[in-house]
């Protein structure tokens, strides 16, 4: 059915809508295709023939193919990109300045935490309830 | 006592077992329902369901597919719009 060269649209998955062409048809009845879509295997089912046909040599590039379309090239990231966000996380975490503001709230709270449970236990144990009741108002309207 | 705006069955309810061996009535805000597609009435596979701040919480790819007409469309309604499209865009 498809041949190198015939124009596409693909109408399943992420690149749904967008013109390809056939660059490659593969011995497992799929078919190679470039374009708007990523360069990609595709299976014949996913594909809508528009019955338009380019001049396009078999294994052609992304470049080429786009213009034999009349689509501007796209440009797309090598996929080392992600290296940069990680190095800048960890130098945040381990500065000296967040370090101190989680640790100093930590012991407060666990000090505030300590005190009432102590007190409480002491006089009545009935006493636990209400407390918990004033720490979630919705809970207590229940 | 209940609170007013519990006694409306606005509200889902639920037994709760408390840590203390209690049995508790806990009320909840019910979810939405399930989201339908819009040309055929059947339900969507693969989106969501929550409140806003719940859906919030999940990622991008984690709310609706990744297709166009996602959320709106099922996916065999889509590819026929999508076909009718493309065989527009020749004539
Ligand atoms: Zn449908």
């Amino acid at each position: 059915m498809f041949k190198v060269g015939d124009v596409c649209v693909k109408i399943a998955g992420r690149d749904a809508g967008k013109t390809c062409v056939v660059v490659d048809t593969l011995e497992s009845g799929l078919v190679l295709v470039e374009g708007a879509t990523r360069r990609r295997k595709c299976n014949t089912r996913h594909l809508e023939p528009t019955g338009k046909s380019l001049d396009v040599k078999k294994g052609a590039s992304h470049e080429a193919v786009m213009k034999a379309l009349g689509l501007e090239p796209v440009q797309r990231k090598p996929k080392k990109a992600g290296e940069k966000p990680r190095v800048q996380r960890k130098a945040t975490a381990s500065g000296a300045p967040g370090t101190q503001e989680r640790k100093a709230p930590k012991k407060g709270a666990a000090g505030k935490a300590a005190k009432p449970k102590a007190e409480p236990a002491g006089e009545k144990p009935a006493k636990a309830a209400p407390k918990k009741a004033a720490k979630r108002p919705a809970d207590a309207q229940e | 006592m209940v609170s007013g705006r519990f006694k409306s069955r606005t509200y889902a309810r639920s037994q709760v077992r408390t840590p203390g061996g209690g049995n508790v009535l806990r009320h909840t805000l019910r979810k939405p329902k399930k989201a339908h597609c819009a040309s055929c009435g059947n339900v969507l596979a693969g989106v969501a369901r929550g409140r806003p701040a719940q859906l919030k919480k999940l990622s991008k790819t984690q709310r609706v597919p990744t297709r166009p007409y996602a959320g709106t469309l099922c996916s065999p309604c889509s590819r026929k719009k999508l076909i009718e499209k493309a065989r527009q865009q020749q004539a």
